[in-house]
């Protein structure tokens, strides 16, 4: 596609889907700028309380004023964090769900894409330069709004009554490129939806058939598989203390006896280090330390995209095999 | 260069074929008439040809080029029977959608002539009433400056006076840019009125493709006693016969009437309606004007 | 000025012919004239600009008008006054016959019947040569056969 052709396309999809263009930005920007909001006032309470230190992992390095009312009545455990965290990641699967499907769908299930495919472009062509700027606007403005809800967590995460760990779901998909990553995939399955069905409302359906499974193996299979990968081992005991239990992510955990042989349970006995001197065994951790954090969520989303590109690479497939009816 | 080329087209819908074997060759230049009743395939073959459809079997072509190709996107202009447009936007927005989708934009030709119709570009298109619908379509269809355009069943929704707007409008194209036009109808008038060549589908075939001229040339109407039709059908070669008590009818393909037959020139809508009655009766351009069964 | 005739079966070609051969006899028309450009016929009536190219050609043919290129086609000779008077003795002969048929008891159906026959014997019977215009559409007898051609000498 040339540059001509891409602002053409560009400009056409903006007079078709103007509605969506101003909607989907602002869809991620406003509540983008309510959490910005909400975060500004938490942090001057902060301030004003001089609570600042506390906000370490360890709550006995943070001094005296940790202790007061002010501190208390922050931490005071509250559903409200963690209600608005499934809310900030459901967003992406609404913007899919009632942008990105009718993006395509509608076209089909109206007609008008006998209308454009007898213009100067080809349906590829329409395919692609439509999804274009949807998938671009999409990102730029969920990365922003993923931003916001990083920062807006960083202290957030303190007031659900659960310990700070940076491996938490939420920590991890709190962050732009998940939810950037989470709204591209989620757009690409639209298309492929509405190429596939071109029917609004089915479309619909498949596309929360589909992306429901995705988010439940992300969840419970990808990411732990992930975090199993490039894993640091370290010997426990001696010297070396077990790894941080809130900056870092244990994989496994083991005994290796003088034979070399792994045991992976533990003795059930009261003084367990002086039972493991005894028999001359040493522990062992397999974990991933924080600075592997970033790399492991670039590979997650990377992924995320990845897959998103399939999707993509498939619709235009299917649009080449079943042009029309 | 060929406004239409098709060799043994054919597409199907799961089991039924709804156009096959078809075989045109369309010069440039005509407007070309698609009859045939509803469901002959005059839908289906005018998406092929507009791209919108890929063929089950066999090739086409439209300005030699193949449809949905771009040069074929560029010369050619289809207006579907579905009249589609974007519904949701205004006049305003379908036009600026339109020019931003084309190279070729006659700007001043769209606007002056929405004008001259009096459709607002304020106004939605979804609406518009049906005749305006169809309007916008048209005006936009040629303001891509086509050489070819394409239209299912394009009048449908005028009322006479706009039908007859339109008609002189297009025959305008036709006589100053060398516009060719293939249009589908079922209502034979419209064919008399401005087609120079005629193609009539049956069933998914074609029965006969050939210019106007050549066909009210060759083919005579008989009118004669009913029991010589037998006898006839030994003399001439017999499109249809129809016996009304001790007359006959009889629509042929012949010069000149034989003895005991009074001949006269047919009109269209006997020419298209006889074929249209007897759908073995077949054409097959090359060999001249022939008549198979 | 020219108009369709549609359901009367006679080519649209031919009846442009015939419009301007009637224009000419009543003197809407007269020699020098300009006919209208096929254009504006096309976009007034909703013809094909090959019928009128035809009619016009067929006009030529004639000998009735000529056309001049990029001007437009005109008419170059007027109807002959001669023929005029020859078509008023036809017309009183003609009514003469209707009166004896009359007389015979035979009907108006009866008439154009017994004149349909007749001409088409006169066709088939080689007097064809001499009928002007004559070609397989005009064989129906409607209208009036021809302008005004010149037999046996240029136009």
């Amino acid at each position: 596609m040339t540059a001509m052709t891409v602002q053409r396309m560009t400009r056409a999809t903006w007079y078709k889907h103007r509605f969506s263009m101003v909607g989907i930005p602002a869809v991620f920007l406003l509540p983008a700028l309510a959490l910005f909001a909400d975060s500004v006032v938490q942090r001057h309470y902060l301030s004003v309380h001089h609570l600042n230190g506390c906000l370490v992992a360890n709550a006995d390095t943070g001094g005296s004023s940790c202790m007061s009312g002010a501190w208390v009545s922050f931490t005071q455990p509250s559903p409200a964090p963690n209600v608005i965290a499934v809310a900030i990641l459901a967003l992406p699967v609404l913007a899919g769900l009632f942008a990105g499907v009718p993006w395509v769908a509608r076209e089909f299930e109206s007609g008008a894409f006998r209308f454009t495919w007898t213009q100067g472009t080809s349906p590829r062509r329409w395919l692609l330069g439509t999804f274009g700027p949807l998938v671009l606007l999409a990102a730029v403005t969920a990365g922003i709004y993923g931003a916001a809800a990083y920062w807006w967590y960083q202290i957030a995460q303190w007031q659900d009554g659960t310990s700070i760990w940076s491996w938490r779901s939420s920590s991890f998909e709190l962050t732009p490129l998940s939810i950037a990553g989470w709204t591209v995939l989620a757009m690409a399955l639209a298309l492929l939806c509405g190429v596939l069905i071109r029917r609004v409302l089915p479309a619909m359906i498949a596309f929360i058939v589909t992306l429901g499974p995705c988010v439940y193996l992300s969840q419970t299979w990808l990411r732990p598989w992930l975090f199993g990968i490039g894993t640091t081992v370290r010997q426990v005991g001696t010297s070396a203390g077990w790894p941080s239990g809130t900056t870092t992510y244990t994989v496994q955990t083991w005994l290796q006896t003088p034979g070399g042989q792994r045991v992976s349970s533990w003795p059930a006995v009261s003084n367990v280090s002086a039972w493991l001197a005894q028999h001359h065994d040493t522990s062992w951790v397999a974990y991933q330390p924080h600075n592997h954090l970033i790399w492991l969520e670039l590979a997650r989303n990377g992924i995320l995209i990845t897959a998103a590109a399939f999707a993509v690479l498939a619709s235009v497939w299917w649009l080449r095999i079943h042009p029309a009816d | 260069m060929n406004a239409i080329e098709t060799r043994g087209l054919g597409k199907r819908y799961r089991r039924t074929w709804a156009v096959r074997d078809c075989d045109l060759t369309v010069p440039a230049g005509q407007v070309t008439a698609l009859a045939g009743p509803n469901g002959a395939g005059k839908t289906t073959l005018l998406r092929i040809l507009a791209g919108l459809t890929a063929p089950t079997a066999g090739t086409a072509t439209v300005l030699g080029a193949a449809p949905g190709s771009p040069q074929a996107r560029a010369t050619v202009s289809a207006i579907d029977q579905t009249v589609p447009l974007y519904r949701h936007l205004r006049v305003a927005g379908q036009l600026a959608a339109a020019r931003a989708l084309n190279d070729q934009w006659d700007t001043e030709l769209a606007v002056q002539r929405l004008s001259a119709l009096g459709i607002a570009t304020s106004a939605r298109v979804g609406k518009l009433s049906g005749g305006q619908q169809a309007q916008l379509a048209l005006t936009m269809a040629l303001a891509r400056r086509p050489r070819l355009l394409l239209l299912d069943e394009p009048l449908a929704s005028l009322d006479p006076l706009a039908r007859q707007d339109v008609l002189g409008w297009l025959m305008t194209c036709v006589a100053e840019d060398g516009l060719s036009v293939v249009f589908s109808s079922h209502i034979i008038a419209e064919l008399e009125q401005i087609a120079s060549y005629l193609v009539v589908l049956s069933a998914g075939r074609i029965q006969m493709a050939a210019t106007v001229d050549s066909l009210l040339d060759t083919h005579l109407a008989l009118t004669g006693p009913a029991d010589g039709v037998d006898d006839l059908y030994h003399q001439v070669e017999i499109v249809t016969a129809q016996r009304a008590g001790r007359q006959a009818l009889v629509l042929a393909r012949t010069g000149a009437a034989p003895p005991g037959w009074a001949g006269r020139p047919v009109t269209m809508e006997e020419l298209v309606l006889g074929y249209l009655r007897e759908p073995a009766a077949r054409v097959v351009p090359g060999l001249g004007v022939k008549i198979v069964r | 000025m020219f108009y369709l005739d549609r359901g009367s079966g006679v080519p649209t070609y031919l009846q442009f012919v015939h419009q301007v051969d009637y224009a000419l006899r009543l003197g809407f028309l007269r020699e020098g004239d300009q006919l209208p450009r096929i254009k504006d016929v096309t976009r007034t009536l909703a013809v094909n600009p090959d019928t009128v190219m035809k009619a016009y050609r067929e006009l030529e043919l004639r000998g009735v008008t000529a056309g001049r290129p990029g001007v437009g086609t005109f008419i170059t000779q007027a109807p002959d006054i001669a023929g005029l008077k020859q078509m008023a003795g036809l017309q009183k002969k003609l009514t003469g016959w209707l009166g004896e048929a009359a007389a015979a008891g035979v009907d108006e159906l009866g008439m154009k019947a017994l004149f349909t026959v007749a001409l088409r014997n006169f066709n088939d019977g080689g007097g064809a040569a001499r009928l002007p215009g004559r070609d397989g559409r005009d064989a129906r007898g409607g209208g009036v056969a021809g302008g005004a051609r010149r037999e046996g000498g240029a136009a």
